[in-house]
């Protein structure tokens, strides 16, 4: 008997960044460390996409400054993907970017069958607006729930209550810390950083295993068991320069 | 009493990720033929998804005990209970009994198991951590127990199926689901469990039991539906067929593991038609279980569709929004807004309308879109949600502005009326007015139903 006439798909997954393009931004090549950090993950993130092929992994990025605004509105499959360069310069509307994620993680648009997403932010400052306003509009929606949120602090200026709050609260496990926002000093642990959340967490996001829902006595361990910080293998030509922010 | 079912038959095949990743198949499935006290044949169908991952390593130990335990406590039960016992007894063996029985002899297997081979650090149960669902098929009903997230379809000898039963926890979000390791987990089996009578002269229809890498493999409900409707036909040929389907399945879909079981009632399967194409399969309504049962996701049969002149359907909608005193748009657009011909021209009612059509031309899917909603609606109920800005979105959302203008519905006990007066007429739902069907209404009403109120506090 034929197999029947019906589509069988794999599973959208969604990668988002949320970048802080404040003047700040500007200061000791940290926007363009940034810039370079992400353009030099994305042929290892399609590796990975290529490797878990029941995964689609698509991109999408937030700036903010004065306002939030997308710079990369479509979900894009990653092996399309062309990063153009952010341009620092205002403040740190990180509330409005956190409501600007909501709405895009409402079903629709999001797909009822995707997989985790996975958010990432990255901040060297304070947010200017209101950032518990966009924080709760943005865990209100179910999918920023489900979601894998990774935060990255560039510098000592950054507000790790902020991030921590924006990641939320793991507790520590056997063998293992609580969660913590990243925190890059320079241009080679930031590098390092992108790299694992653009390569080992969407790998680990695109084969998620089931696990036991939240009670009381079994509390939530992360939507999405996260792999260790591995030492990443730069590119020898990378002419950043270690930096120290 | 003639036995009315067909030995059933399943199978289960690790995941194209799994085996990429050199992980073995973490499901199981169990298929099996026991007597009654009365000697007569009972069928029983068991899956079970052991969760993978580190925290979980023995799960695929975990998944084929917690099947053979599954029909164990059913084989013990069969053996000691009357099968004369009325299906009150039966309803409540499932729902509560059974699952205490199995949770208590799964966790005295997986540890006897743990002894026998002790692996590194302290036992737990959390090591062996699988979902279990049960199908019992005896001659005078069939029932279904399990927790986690399973799906189970039945399907008609026409070849129309149905959603019955899929897992609906709050808690179970994202790739969350709940086990047989929670040390709740017997408590969790109750809203999985219902018994439904055979009818003597009922048609013949199909079950078809699966772990969730089916239906994650579909690229919609309405997918899986005629996918499900293909498997009970196709297993008629036997459990042979399976295995290259379910390869298939996994490898074009989620790469998950997938197993299926398929339980049969009276005519050999073969006599079955084809699946209807996935659009016939969830215009097509189906036919009212025999007896009813509350929990099932079972639309009812849809009304022929009306089609009316644009600008007729538009006057009904105001007259009708003018019947119900406070229709949405009212909340959406200012009183002073142009007569309702001029308002079908706005997006949001617009979409509102297009999105009213779209469900009611679906209603097999209508409980499986609202549910997928059940935040929201819990949300709205508690107040969490504010329904005027829903709306307003309409054009963007249309379902959750529908949702939201229905609302009142969810606050039956509103509608009372007060002792010693002639009862008034039942109010109009805001969506009538915009030609919801009565499918639309009973889907919403039930989700309504199953969420949770806020709490109130008495003196």
């Amino acid at each position: 008997m034929p197999f029947p006439d019906v589509k069988l798909a794999n599973r959208p997954l969604h990668f988002l960044y949320l970048c802080d393009c404040s003047g700040s931004m500007a200061a000791s090549g940290k926007m363009q460390a940034l810039n370079q950090a992400i353009r030099q993950s994305l042929p290892g993130m399609a590796a990975v996409a290529r490797d878990n092929p029941e995964a689609r992994v698509l991109v999408r990025a937030v700036r903010f400054a004065d306002h939030a605004a997308w710079h990369i509105e479509t979900p894009t499959p990653v092996d399309q993907l062309e990063w153009r360069d952010l341009q620092a310069g205002g403040i740190t509307a990180m509330g409005e970017a956190l409501k600007l994620v909501a709405a895009a993680l409402q079903t629709p648009p999001m797909e009822v069958r995707a997989l985790p997403p996975v958010l990432v932010l990255i901040s060297d400052g304070q947010p200017t607006d209101d950032f518990a306003a966009g924080l709760e509009a943005l865990l209100r929606v179910p999918w920023a729930q489900k979601a894998v949120r990774l935060a990255i602090a560039l510098g000592h200026d950054a507000d790790l209550e902020v991030l921590q709050r924006f990641i939320g609260t793991e507790p520590a496990t056997a063998g293992r810390s609580p969660r913590r926002p990243l925190q890059a000093s320079n241009a080679t642990s930031l590098a390092q950083y992108i790299q694992w959340a653009s390569t080992a967490v969407v790998g680990a996001a695109s084969m998620p295993a089931s696990r036991v829902s939240e009670t009381p006595l079994e509390p939530a361990v992360g939507n999405i068991p996260l792999p260790d910080l591995p030492p990443t293998v730069l590119d020898p030509t990378d002419d950043v320069g270690p930096l120290v922010w | 009493m003639v036995n009315p079912w067909v030995a059933p038959i399943g199978a289960s095949r690790a995941g194209a990720s799994h085996l990429r990743a050199g992980r073995p198949c973490q499901d199981a499935v169990l298929c099996g033929e026991l007597r009654d006290a009365a000697g007569q044949p009972v069928m029983l169908m068991a899956v079970a998804d052991g969760h993978g991952g580190r925290r979980y390593r023995r799960s695929e130990v975990g998944s084929r005990l917690a099947c053979e335990t599954g029909l164990a406590v059913v084989a013990d039960a069969l053996a000691s209970m009357p099968p004369g016992d009325g299906e009150g007894v039966w309803s409540r063996w499932l729902a509560h009994d059974l699952p205490e029985a199995v949770q208590r002899r799964w966790l005295e297997a997986v540890q006897a198991h743990w002894q026998a081979d002790p692996g590194e650090g302290d036992f737990e149960p959390l090591l062996y951590g699988s979902t279990l669902g049960l199908v019992v098929m005896t001659s005078r009903w069939w029932g279904h127990t399990g927790l986690g997230d399973w799906d189970l379809v039945r399907v008609e000898a026409d070849g129309r199926a149905r959603l019955l039963q899929e897992e609906n926890e709050p808690t179970a979000l994202g790739e969350a689901t709940c086990s047989l390791c929670q040390p709740q987990a017997a408590a969790l089996f109750a809203r999985r469990a219902a018994l439904h009578a055979m009818a003597p002269e009922a048609a013949d229809f199909a079950l078809v039991l699966c772990t969730d890498g089916i239906r994650k493999s579909c690229a919609t409900d309405s997918d899986f539906l005629t996918l499900a409707a293909w498997l009970a036909r196709s297993g008629a040929e036997g459990a042979g067929v399976l295995p290259e389907a379910l390869d298939r399945i996994s490898r074009e879909g989620s790469g998950d593991d997938v197993t299926v079981a398929i339980g049969r009632s009276g005519a050999p399967a073969e006599e079955l038609p084809p699946p209807p194409p996935p659009a016939q399969a969830t215009q097509t309504p189906p036919p009212s279980p025999s007896p009813p049962a509350a929990p099932e996701a079972s639309p009812p049969r849809p009304l022929p569709r009306r089609r009316r002149p644009a600008i007729g359907r538009a006057l009904a909608i105001g007259l009708a929004l003018a019947a119900a005193g406070a229709g949405w748009l009212a909340l959406v657009w200012p009183q002073t807004q142009p007569p309702p011909q001029a308002a079908t021209t706005s997006p949001g009612l617009r979409a509102a309308l297009a999105e009213v059509e779209r469900l009611c031309s679906q209603p097999a899917t209508l409980p499986l879109e609202l549910r997928r909603r059940r935040e929201l609606f819990v949300a709205l109920r508690q107040g969490r949600q504010d329904p005027a800005q829903l709306k307003a979105s309409a054009a963007t959302d249309p379902l959750a502005a529908l949702i939201a203008a229905d609302l009142s519905a969810a606050n039956p006990a509103e509608d009372k009326p007060a002792a010693a007066q002639p009862p008034p007429a039942k109010p109009r739902r805001p969506l009538q007015a915009l030609g919801a069907c009565p499918a639309l209404l009973e889907a919403l009403s039930r989700q309504w139903a199953e969420s949770p109120a806020p709490a109130t506090v008495t003196p």
